[in-house]
């Protein structure tokens, strides 16, 4: 109980810390924080009654005061470039993001676990080859191109699956019409986001699977005629899950940072293109309500693969432990 | 890259056959050969085959339309994205559509569409409009003068702070005699009478209970009646609007055509080619010349070329900057002293500065004639729009009547560019290439949006043929909010920039001294006698005849003093794929002008494939 207060404390910390970061960070930068000064047809009355209205008059510190009073009851604000609340901008939002990230983390954790098992079982193999050689260019390459490159070739080219957006424009009548269309939309954004992940979790795997199965206990488990399969699948993987749990929380930042650039290319309407767009606009009200949302799904991940690691390995939870 | 390449066309037809289509992954050499493939453009595009142009008007079905930033308000007088406009323009009902002309010989045409008569009295003090009497919101209420007088209510509301607000001053009032009749009364005459009573969109009095002040917090995409041909049916924030036909509008049933229109955001150019490529978007406008070009190859595809309503022109800061800063820190001192949160810039401060502390450089009318004269403009849009623009000689556009057609801009004429230098002073004394007056070079610094790469290109374009000329020229490519920071606070040698250019001619918005203070656009703060009474005396006259001629001479006495170099007048590229009939009614201040009459040939391809 104890170990989980003490992340708890840190995560709420971190997210402070971001908050406030990002504040002095957009209050320091050059330019009107709503863009207002970049209509020169308004004069320097009417600019000063538009600050008025968008609550830009006060000072500074007034406004982080009362950004954090309100956010903490829930009240982000109202969007300047987007005139609504700001919760209701990324609620919006946030449904494509969890969508589009989520199952990209699946994929990639379940290809890099594949991948990496493989490889430590079967060593010379193919598996093995990929690990060494062809994934490491993978990890390098940026979703940005990968993401253009699989838009040219599986939709224009090939045409098996549309460029980008959440859903076709005339949506399907049946609900089996609908939820197939949905996830051919998801496929092409889902797949770049997921490939250059699934690289480092696949090394990790490897890695850590060929020291496990190095250990005295898998040739005991195979001299007594257990099956080699589920010696590496079963018992392997569990020995092998706490640095995967950690990898997982680790890269993290790395696949929202990833879904910002995919969002993009693909039209997606997640919180990447929210956030690009409200930077773009010195929105601050929803760049902040942003990042309070990205990093807290964030700091949360984290915060969960610590506890993972530590029902994992018992050894963490005492004092001075930590997540590796 | 395969041009006009006759073995590229080869290429292209024998990788369209259905038999190349099998490709098989075995090993990676293949996929990779497949990848580099599909990147070259124009191998194997999807096209399909163009419907005839006779086929009778259909009716039905959804068109899908790509923008590049989605509208952020149903309401245009809060809204900051053109995309709104157009948005507005299917929605809200207008009393005149404001038609820009699309050829050199055109004119600007005020198409009725709220109204049906009106008269404007020859004092132009009084303007008596007639309204149309099937015109009716969505929630069922007729559309009446009660709406008009409303808005301008509305319009002139300083807590919304309109952008256009300078436009409806003169108007005193609206009076509705009748339901369907209004009467404008003008405290003064303005040349532009009908324009400045039509200027945008009316909104219905329904509104009325929603204060002024909270306007730009409200969700007007779920709150706003609709009038026009098409309602909001759906507004996804950020990535889409749903258009559905307004059976209220005053067209029906036989217009609009379309069911549905959807605006989707495609910030990727890529993205976005692709999705018309494959069918998946039917219009999109806004697009450069490089995409305009590759798509005028493929059939299955309608590419539009409008002149743009807009000019990229390099602005020039006539005042010291060195003078400026120091006189900039006395002021706040000043208003520190006297307990002043807002410290502005007045303009006759900022334009005495001009005459007394003139730019080096820019000061000086012949320093900046002999920069318009070495920079070859014509081979700036050669290179970098692909042929696609014009140069124009002044910032009032052909074909309107205040432009004088007779007018040529300057040529590329770098040996009296180099005169004009000499004559000002500007000499290469010690022989290493660059200008030097009074022990100092002939140096600036010109600033360009960092996420334009276009201007970007441009300005490396216009260094090295000023270069030529003994003027050492640095770019600095800054983001957004930094320009404009710098813009306004005078920080600026040189910039590139566009304006966007309206029917309503007033130069003294740009070049007047007024407008050299905070909140102005004569950011270089221009000043001369002679243009200033020229532009006073054309704003003012009401005689149409008379105020082009005026604003001709203008034009001549801009040529001659240069405060811009005006760097090219873009074209617009708009393409729409061939089953959308109808088109050609697009323009280029609103691509989706006229779309309640278009149709599609082919229902089928509104859900994509």
């Amino acid at each position: 109980m104890r170990f989980v207060a003490a992340r708890a404390v840190h995560a709420v910390a971190t997210l402070l810390l971001v908050v406030t970061l990002a504040f002095v960070v957009l209050e320091m930068l050059p330019g009107d924080p709503a863009g207002i000064a970049e209509d020169p047809s308004l004069g320097p009355a009417e600019q000063a009654r538009l600050r008025a209205a968008l609550g830009l008059d006060q000072p500074p510190a007034r406004r982080y005061a009362t950004f954090l009073a309100h956010a903490l009851q829930g009240d982000l604000g109202v969007s300047i470039s987007r005139h609504r609340p700001v919760r209701d901008v990324l609620a919006a939002a946030l449904g494509p993001t969890v969508q589009l990230a989520g199952s990209a983390l699946v994929l990639s954790v379940l290809l890099g676990w594949l991948i990496g098992t493989q490889a430590a079982s079967r060593p010379g193999g193919l598996a093995e080859r990929a690990v060494r050689t062809l994934l490491p260019a993978v990890d390098a390459v940026p979703p940005f191109w990968l993401g253009l490159v699989a838009i040219l070739l599986f939709a224009w080219r090939l045409g098996w699956l549309p460029a980008g957006h959440l859903a076709s424009p005339t949506p399907p009548e049946t609900w089996t019409a609908l939820l197939v269309d949905r996830l051919r939309h998801l496929v092409l954004p889902v797949c770049v986001l997921a490939i250059p992940g699934t690289a480092p979790v696949a090394r990790h795997q490897w890695s850590a699977m060929r020291r496990e199965l190095r250990r005295p206990w898998v040739r005991a488990a195979l001299a007594n005629g257990v099956a080699r399969g589920r010696v590496v699948w079963l018992r392997g993987t569990r020995a092998a899950l706490l640095p995967l749990i950690a990898l997982v929380g680790l890269g993290l930042p790395a696949l929202v940072g990833g879904a910002v650039v995919v969002e993009v290319v693909f039209a997606w309407p997640g919180l990447g293109r929210v956030h690009q767009s409200a930077l773009l606009a010195r929105d601050i009200p929803l760049v902040l309500g942003g990042l309070v949302c990205v990093s807290g799904a964030v700091v949360a991940g984290r915060l969960l693969a610590d506890l993972l690691s530590a029902w994992a390995d018992p050894r963490l939870r005492r004092p001075g432990g930590g997540a590796r | 890259m395969h041009g006009d390449d006759p073995r590229a066309r080869t290429v292209r037809r024998r990788r369209t056959r259905p038999g190349d289509r099998t490709i098989r992954f075995r090993g990676a050499a293949p996929l990779f050969v497949v990848l580099l493939l599909a990147l070259v453009p124009g191998c194997g595009s999807r096209s399909g085959t163009a419907p005839s142009d006779e086929q009778a008007p259909g009716r039905g079905g959804t068109l899908v339309v790509a923008v590049r930033v989605a509208p952020d308000a149903a309401n245009p007088y809060v809204a900051r994205t053109h995309a709104s406009l157009e948005l507005a323009n299917r929605t809200l009902p207008r009393l005149f559509a404001e038609i820009l002309p699309a050829t050199e010989d055109g004119r600007v045409e005020l198409r009725p569409e709220l109204v049906v008569d009106w008269t404007v009295d020859p004092d132009r003090r009084r303007v008596e409009l007639t309204l149309r009497d099937d015109a009716r919101w969505s929630d069922g209420q007729p559309v009446t003068c009660a709406d008009l007088a409303f808005t301008l209510a509305a319009q002139k509301d300083p807590d919304l702070a309109w952008a256009g607000a300078e436009y409806k001053q003169a108007i005193e009032s609206v009076e509705c005699p009748e339901p369907h009749r209004a009467v404008y009364r003008f405290s003064r005459p303005t040349p532009y009478t009908l324009m400045d009573v039509n200027d945008i969109h009316v909104l219905p009095r329904s509104i009325a209970d929603v204060p002024r002040a909270e306007w730009r917090r409200t969700d007007w995409a779920a709150r706003l009646p609709a009038a026009g041909p098409f309602r909001i049916a759906a507004w996804r924030d950020g990535a889409e609007v749903v258009l559905e036909r307004n059976d209220a509008y005053w067209g029906a049933p036989e217009l609009p055509r379309i069911d549905r229109i959807v605006l989707r955001a495609v910030p990727e150019t890529t993205t976005l080619l692709t999705q018309l490529l494959a069918g998946e978007v039917q219009f999109a406008s806004g697009l450069d010349p490089a995409s305009a070009r590759r798509l005028e190859r493929e059939p299955a595809i309608a590419v539009l070329r409008r002149p743009g309503w807009n000019y990229v022109y390099l602005g020039w800061n006539t005042i010291d900057p060195e003078a400026y800063r120091a006189w900039r820190r006395g002021r706040e001192a000043a208003c520190r002293r006297a307990g002043q949160d807002a410290c502005p810039d007045p303009p006759a401060e900022i334009a005495r500065l001009a005459r007394e502390h003139p730019h080096p450089l820019f000061g000086d009318a012949r320093v900046r004639r002999a920069i318009t004269l070495g920079i070859d403009r014509r081979q700036l849009v050669d290179a970098h729009l692909l042929g696609a623009a014009s140069v124009p000689p002044s910032p009032i556009l052909a074909p309107l009547p205040e432009h004088d057609p007779a007018l040529e801009p300057w040529p590329y004429d770098p040996d009296r560019a180099r005169r004009e230098l000499q004559e000002a002073g500007w000499l290469d004394r010690d022989g290493d290439g660059w200008l030097e007056r009074d022990g100092r070079v002939a140096r600036f610094t010109v600033y360009v949006h960092a996420g334009n790469r276009l201007r970007r290109d441009v300005a490396l374009s216009i260094k090295r043929q000023l270069a030529d000329l003994g003027l050492d020229m640095r770019i600095e490519p800054v983001e957004s909010a930094a320009f404009y920071a710098r813009l306004f606070g005078r920080q600026m040698d040189a910039w590139i920039a566009r304006w966007r250019v309206s029917a309503r001619v007033d130069m003294t918005e740009l070049f007047g001294e007024a407008a050299c203070g905070t909140g102005g656009a004569n950011f270089g703060c221009f000043v001369d006698d002679e243009a200033a009474t020229l532009a006073a005396q054309a704003r003012e006259t009401t005689d149409a005849e008379r105020r082009h001629a005026l604003w001709h001479a203008w034009e001549r006495r801009f040529r001659e003093q240069q405060p811009y170099t005006l760097l090219f007048r873009a074209d617009l590229f708009a393409a729409a794929r061939r089953e959308v009939h109808g088109i050609e009614t697009s323009q280029a201040n609103d691509a989706l002008a006229g779309v309640e009459s278009w149709w599609l040939a082919s229902q089928a391809t509104a859900s994509g494939r």
